[in-house]
């Protein structure tokens, strides 16, 4: 579900002209423009002369310029396109609708037609067209109520104000007195330790269970079936018995699925650290769907890469990531999109591995069938775990090809080298994946920047490379040349 | 002054009492939406006991007890709604509406089990004994079963397993957390008392929630989420919320729906208090609040309400959530808070286990004990007593030293009687308090 589905045509065509500018480096053609957004001349300059109206209100954040054939669009350091969003969807209907809902559990017409001032048909049209975007979380408005699996309903409001609400407003305002002491309770009944970020969300992950705990007729039967293989997980009875003890103090009745879905919440979210999911992987159920989907897509994964070898602290990187991944495509549906993921697909294609999605779309529809979830069912979460796959090998490709440990061995006078050496640095600055520094005796390098040639014995024999000249353009043509080549090898 | 107060049970009928100590003059009216006042919410367990002949006895207080006392009491008077600005109290009594003005009101409507998640918890034979009415009709079909599911293993579920082990029944208990009384005691405590209520024949469902109970014929489907058990009859013992219907939005509610209060049990309305089950309750050690429906909150609650009726007095002390009672051979007492909840206590908490013999010349009968204390500052916050001897008094000095801020170092000397034929050289609560006292000098 795109962020835009809470907008009108209008307001949505007026951020997609921004947002395009800004994909396109700042700079766009109105004729471009016209065309990615399918609309003529008069409807620009329309869209154009409301943003310059609006815009202000950002005091001088983010300014618009159209001189009849250039849109120029400048963004202040500090300014996220999310500022305008938040901005856009604060007065959008659709969006009021939803948040009414989270406030309040429900509405009656006359209520929500009062508040919004709004005819009964808009309202209906709006509930409608919300309902349409909604069905990629598998929910609905209905009958005045959010309805749907309580995972879903809970999951689709924390994904809106986790991404809508400042990280800063998270900090201030959610992380309440007492969300704070409930994260330390859990933090001592895990004996975990969370990062300030995980402490937030799961500061508004409690905010929106306090909410919904007084709806009656909560639905778990999805996740109930989906937990059968979780009942002895052991995170899941310390989760369980915490959620339990916490609830028991207080005249409400609670049922297990409460208990689960604060464990899908700390599975799905990466509220653990790699370190304490790595002790939680050693305990876990290696029969549990996701588990199994963790171990078949790593193989996989290693086999893809042979015979490079993974090193156990990048396997465990790797499951880690591919655990999050898999939870979610096992047990939630539908995905906020506030940025434009085609986007970073087509970024992704053109710089990495050309066949990186290919391969991605390949482990999903694997792991989809470990998982026992269907890969035809209507699911943005799934082009997510696409990019999640690709992102992973990314990260592989990255841990593989390693750093060139670079030194500089000089036997000039002390000013020449400190001369030379300053050049290098200055000229290799610019090249990933290298680290430079000064011959250090009792260190190990890939190559040795020497000005002599010499039968010093280096430690682990590493390449060495004498200066032609004063580090000429061409000994640095050729070093980056030799930086490659190590680097590939 | 009139005061007018709502429910006689044991906060209204207590609160009653203590106005008529204080103000003679006063005109006390006491609604009530039951026929009867004063029954024991524990009758039936009293009855099984053999303690009482006839559910009848099973009563605190009669109703010529309060008439004497100039206690106006109205039976059958189930009260709608109440008008704090105008100071009214409406009520419904046979189909007929009426009004009794108040100058204060006393909010004692107590709670009552009722499962919105149980699918089927409504049918006749899942018992629920907290009324006499509802006691007599549980008697029967008690008597008449042969298995009995107990839904909930909090204090009314452990004792109900005495009840039934007395009468022969085959007794199957569920309850969510993976032990008998789990809020009251820590897991090691109630092992032996699980153990010998296993022996005996108690068939225990731990981490086991109740999701449905079905009628099949003359029997009971009792289901849960691993599990399906056939069953004569079921017993209802969890679920304790506050009976609040009436009150609306006319006075301030907290998050969990009870009614919020100032410390001297003062509502956000002029003139009107609330106590017992009505309320959460918050000891000045801990800074949460809970609901804690037990019958010495609502007693001591009631005490204090009626000392801040013209103006704030005494502040309420809050719970420490203090228990004791007999699970086939052991006694069993709790007393604040247990290691199991250390996690939502602020600091970090230290624990102390001793087991002696209850005295040298008694028999080997021993008690074991448990101390839960901050490990910084050595305060005491809760303590356990498991023993086959009758413990449970222990308990309530254990219970003072916690409310009185004690530390271990202050534990340690509390001053206990010494007669060789009944107590240690050492008293347990010492024993207690040296042990962990001597532990943080090792840790040192």
């Amino acid at each position: 579900m795109k962020i835009d589905a809470f907008l009108d045509k209008k307001e949505a065509r007026q951020l997609q002209l921004v947002r395009q500018t800004i994909l396109a480096g700042g700079r766009l053609a109105d004729v471009e423009l016209m065309q990615r957004l399918q609309i003529a001349k008069a409807s620009l300059e329309k869209d154009l002369q409301d943003l310059l109206h609006f815009l202000p209100t950002f005091h001088g954040a983010i300014t618009l310029h159209y001189d009849g054939q250039w849109l120029t669009i400048d963004l202040a350091a500090d300014f996220s396109l999310l500022n305008l969003y938040r901005a856009f969807l604060k007065n959008a209907i659709k969006f009021q609708i939803v948040d009414h809902l989270y406030q309040y559990k429900e509405f009656t017409i006359a209520q929500l037609t009062t508040k919004l001032a709004l005819s009964e048909s808009s309202l209906f049209r709006k509930i409608k067209e919300l309902n349409g975007a909604l069905q990629d979380f598998q929910i609905q408005i209905k009958n005045g109520q959010l309805q749907g699996e309580e995972l879903q309903i809970r999951y689709f409001y924390f994904q809106l104000y986790w991404q809508l609400v400042p990280y800063e407003h998270h900090q201030a305002v959610t992380m309440t007195l007492q969300n704070q002491r409930t994260v330390a309770a859990l933090e001592k009944a895990l004996a975990f330790a969370f990062s300030e970020t995980s402490r937030l969300q799961i500061s508004l992950w409690l905010s929106i269970s306090k909410r919904r705990l007084s709806v009656s007729n909560k639905r778990y039967q999805q996740l109930t079936a989906k937990m059968s293989f979780f009942q002895e997980d052991p995170l899941y009875l310390q989760v369980r018995q915490f959620v339990l003890r916490f609830l028991s103090r207080y005249p409400l009745e609670f049922d297990e699925g409460e208990a689960m879905l604060h464990f899908v919440f700390l599975i799905t979210r990466s509220i653990l650290s790699q370190a304490a999911f790595s002790d939680y992987v050693l305990l876990r159920k290696r029969r549990a769907l996701t588990s199994l989907a963790d171990t078949i897509i790593l193989e996989t994964i290693v086999l893809h890469y042979q015979p490079q070898k993974f090193t156990p602290s990048l396997e465990k990187q790797i499951v880690y990531y591919l655990a999050h991944i898999h939870s979610q495509v096992y047990f939630l549906a539908g995905q906020l999109e506030f940025y434009e993921q085609s986007a970073w697909i087509q970024s992704h294609e053109t710089t990495t591995h050309q066949t990186a999605l290919t391969f991605a779309r390949s482990l999903l529809q694997k792991s989809c069938s470990y998982l026992q979830v269907n890969l035809n069912d209507e699911n943005s979460l799934y082009e997510s775990a696409v990019v999640y796959y690709a992102q992973v090998f990314a990260l592989i490709e990255e841990e593989l090809a390693g750093v060139v440990d670079i030194a500089l061995d000089f036997k000039l006078a002390p000013l020449e080298a400190a001369l030379v050496s300053q050049l290098l640095f200055s000229a290799l600055k610019g090249v990933n994946r290298i680290q430079i520094e000064r011959y250090q005796p009792q260190k190990v390098y890939n190559l040795i920047i020497t000005d002599h040639q010499h039968s010093k014995n280096y430690q682990g024999r590493p390449y060495q490379y004498v200066l032609s000249e004063f580090a000429c353009a061409y000994d640095l043509q050729q070093l980056q040349k030799l930086i490659q080549k190590l680097l590939s090898s | 002054m009139k005061v007018v107060i709502v429910g006689a049970s044991f906060a209204g009928i207590t609160a009653a009492l203590a106005v008529r100590e204080q103000h003679q003059a006063a005109e006390i009216f006491l609604l009530e939406k039951q026929s009867g006042i004063g029954y024991l919410s524990g009758g039936l367990h009293l009855y099984f006991q053999q303690a009482i002949d006839q559910l009848s006895q099973a009563t605190f207080v009669t109703e010529e007890q309060l008439l004497a006392k100039n206690i106006q009491l109205f039976l059958q008077h189930t009260v709608v709604a109440f008008d704090p600005v105008q100071q009214v109290v409406t009520y419904k009594n046979q189909g007929q509406t009426g009004v009794i003005s108040y100058d204060k009101l006393i909010l004692a409507s107590g709670s009552n089990q009722w499962s919105q998640k149980i699918q089927g918890s409504q049918s006749p034979k899942v018992v629920k004994y907290k009324y006499q009415k509802d006691a007599l009709a549980a008697m029967q079909q008690l008597q008449q079963s042969h298995s009995i599911a107990i839904i909930g293993g909090g204090q009314i579920g452990a004792e109900a397993l005495n009840d039934l082990l007395a009468l022969n029944k085959k007794a199957h208990l569920f309850e969510s957390l993976p032990y008998l009384l789990a809020k009251y005691f820590d897991e090691e405590m109630m092992v032996p008392v699980q153990k010998s209520l296993s022996a005996a024949g108690v068939m225990f469902h731990f981490n086991e929630t109740v999701e449905s109970v079905t009628e099949r014929e003359q029997q009971l489907i009792v289901s849960t989420s691993k599990d399906q058990i056939l069953v004569d009859c079921g017993l209802f013992a969890l679920n304790i919320r506050p009976s609040l219907e009436y009150v609306a939005d006319t006075v301030k509610r907290r998050r969990d729906q009870t009614i919020w209060v100032d410390q001297y049990l003062q509502t956000s309305a002029a003139n009107v208090f609330a106590i017992g089950d009505c309320i959460d309750m918050r000891h000045s050690q801990f800074t949460q609040q809970r609901y804690l429906p037990l019958v010495n909150n609502a007693v001591r609650s009631g005490l204090v309400a009626a000392c801040n009726l013209v103006r704030p007095t005494v502040a309420f002390s809050g719970s420490l959530r203090t228990i004791g009672t007999k699970l086939l051979d052991y006694y069993v007492a709790s007393t604040g808070m247990t290691a199991a909840e250390g996690c939502f206590y602020s600091g970090e908490i230290a624990v102390t286990s001793v087991e002696q013999v209850v005295s040298p010349f008694t028999g080997n009968e021993t008690i074991k004990g448990k101390l839960i204390c901050d490990q910084a500052t050595g305060q005491v916050l809760g303590a356990q007593l498991v023993s086959k001897v009758n413990c449970l008094e222990k308990i309530n000095t254990l219970a003072l030293s916690i409310q009185t801020g004690q530390t271990i170092a202050e534990l340690m000397q509390n001053d206990y009687f010494y007669q060789p034929s009944f107590a240690n050289v050492l008293e347990l609560g010492n024993q207690l308090g040296a042990q962990a006292f001597w532990r943080t000098v090792h840790e040192d």
